[in-house]
């Protein structure tokens, strides 16, 4: 019989900020759920919450990959280490079209390179549609998952130039320009959820679909997010503080959802 | 035992010769998984141009083709070398500067376009893409169109169907019909071949058809709607193929560096597609140390 160590849910007291934000990204996924999950730190939360509270949630990979239960560290979706342990190996058409597109899909876990306070997702372009300066990624799957899953939760780092009134360019919609934005589009409902950053968490207002602050990471100052957004934030009169990761957690993280530290760089303090 | 000659079973050279300048040609590749490697320099050497290239994700076989000045026009979905080792810096060049022309849809978009050329329809609505740049973009050109659904009255997009000249695919195993057996993710090679008039694959190994017999449902493009096969053993290095070799991770990020400046992706394709007579050249370049040290475990895949 297994004996349970206390100690497991007890916090650690060495931890790298980006290892906050996938703690935060995994506890967004619930046990049961049907996941669709992007490259990076989406990746790591996902199988972080699958080997913690969540072992029941089938995580989807777009290319065609069902619930995985990797090994190994992997680069990216491309990779064959994230494919490891799958239930089924299928196709775009099978992941994004006849579950996603289908409805069935309750959560989207994405990137990004710039978010703005309708939680619209930028991942293509900076500078302006007729006069791009820098060409990124693009959507990928990702504007798929933003206008098709139920509900859709974003990752990024925290700066001004990321968190703008308006993005540059809208690949994933949010809530497009507000309240209505989504259905005047013709999307179906579902939108943005939640935004986890190296300094906080948000939501969105449920009236106005503005950003909200919902919780500071520990030892983050308010003042630090409202200077590093370029919007007008939502601030509640009391805002809690985010878990920082369990022993548990971090174990997982640090053995097997990111060995390598490549995603949360967790080898750099330690 | 001695194959069963074919007269689709044919050299690298030959194969892609089928290939006129300005075709249509989609490529098999998502990122750094499965690319069509060996067909893409062979393009390069015989100085393909003007190629409309479609693809789902962009990979390192469009980037390659794009740098190499083959692509008047591509249409895909976004892409990179996965995040952690480096942009399709060609593409994206390009795309800025715009010396090539592009159609960027979402994953899905592509997929659905072939999906109906392989159906045979014109067009296949979609309730993805609406109310984003993605859109607002493509509703410059006629390949897209906002419509209401004549059933529900909902809002719906309609994608025209693509049926590519060519879809270049690279499988674990041919056998000297055609038949393809590729295993690992699919994403939308299924669609993808099923939508092109003509299919040419390369494959790790060509084997008899009474071995595709045995195990049938690994065949995921059936011989009958493949004109031509090549054998090119590593045909997708660097890149990854499932089951039988890791990506090149040294190679990959050697060529993420080459990319990113023009000057040096030349160099880069001078000395391993322009410099090299051809595949067999270019493994030998690759050493036989390094194509051994990626070969796949058995029980990983990879």
């Amino acid at each position: 019989m297994e004996v349970l160590d206390l100690k497991e849910n007890e916090y650690v007291k060495k931890y790298t900020r980006r290892e906050v934000m996938v703690v935060a990204g995994a506890h967004e996924l619930k046990n049961g759920e049907i996941g669709l999950i992007g490259v990076g730190l989406p990746q790591v939360s996902g199988i972080l919450a699958k080997f913690t509270h969540a072992p029941e949630l089938r995580v989807l990979l777009e290319l065609g990959i069902v619930d995985p239960k990797p090994v190994h560290n992997s680069s990216g979706l491309g990779d064959p280490r994230i494919w490891y342990g799958t239930t089924c190996m299928t196709s775009w058409l099978d992941v994004m079209g006849m579950t996603l597109h289908r409805g069935i899909v309750d959560v989207g876990f994405l990137g990004g390179i710039q978010v703005d306070e309708y939680g619209n997702l930028n991942s293509t372009l900076v500078g302006t549609l007729d006069n791009p300066k820098r060409h990124f990624t693009g959507s990928g799957g990702a504007n798929d998952i933003a206008s098709l899953a139920k509900r859709t939760i974003s990752i990024m780092k925290h700066e001004k130039r990321r968190f703008q009134k308006r993005v540059d360019y809208i690949t994933s919609p949010g809530y497009i320009d507000g309240p209505n934005g989504r259905e005047n589009a013709g999307l179906r409902k579902g939108g943005p959820a939640k935004v986890i950053t190296d300094l906080a968490v948000m939501g969105f207002d449920d009236k106005t679909c503005r950003m909200k602050l919902l919780s500071l990471h520990p030892n983050v100052s308010l003042d630090e997010v409202i200077e590093n957004t370029g919007f007008d934030l939502i601030v509640p009169k009391e805002v809690p503080v985010s878990s920082p990761p369990t022993v548990k957690e971090q174990k997982i993280i640090r053995t097997l959802a990111d060995a390598t530290g490549i995603y949360t760089g967790w080898k750099k303090i330690s | 035992m001695k194959l069963k000659t074919s007269d689709k079973i044919m050299s690298i050279t030959d194969a892609i010769k089928l290939i006129p300048d300005g075709a249509q040609v989609a490529l098999g590749g998502w990122v750094i998984n499965r690319c069509v490697i060996a067909l893409t320099h062979e393009m390069i050497r015989q100085k393909k141009r003007n190629l409309i290239v479609t693809q789902g994700v962009g990979a390192m076989d469009a980037d390659l083709l794009v740098g190499a000045g083959c692509v008047k026009r591509y249409i895909y979905a976004g892409g990179s070398l996965e995040p952690s080792i480096g942009p399709l810096s060609r593409i994206n060049e390009a795309n800025i500067n715009k010396e090539i022309e592009i159609e960027e849809y979402s994953g899905l978009a592509i997929c659905f376009k072939y999906l109906a050329g392989a159906l045979g329809i014109p067009y296949i609505p979609t309730k993805s893409l609406l109310g984003s740049d993605i859109q607002n973009m493509l509703s410059k050109s006629t390949n897209i169109i906002e419509e209401t659904c004549p059933f529900t009255g909902e809002k719906l997009l309609l994608l025209r169907a693509l049926n590519p000249d060519f879809a270049l695919v690279h499988a674990q195993r041919v056998d000297t019909e055609g038949n393809a057996d590729i295993s690992g993710a699919l994403w939308d090679t299924k669609e993808m071949a099923r939508a092109a008039k003509k299919v040419i694959i390369s494959a790790e190994e060509i084997v008899d058809p009474e071995l595709t017999r045995r195990t049938p449902e690994r065949t995921i493009i059936p011989g009958y709607r493949v004109s031509a096969i090549v054998h090119a053993p590593y045909g997708a290095h660097p890149s990854a193929l499932y089951g039988v070799y890791d990506y090149d991770h040294d190679h990959l990020m050697m060529y993420a560096t080459a990319a990113r400046k023009k000057e040096t992706f030349e160099n880069y394709v001078n000395e391993y597609v322009l410099g090299v007579k051809d595949h067999w050249e270019y493994l030998k370049k690759i050493g036989i140390k390094k194509l051994v040290e990626i070969r796949a475990d058995p029980l990983l895949g990879y």
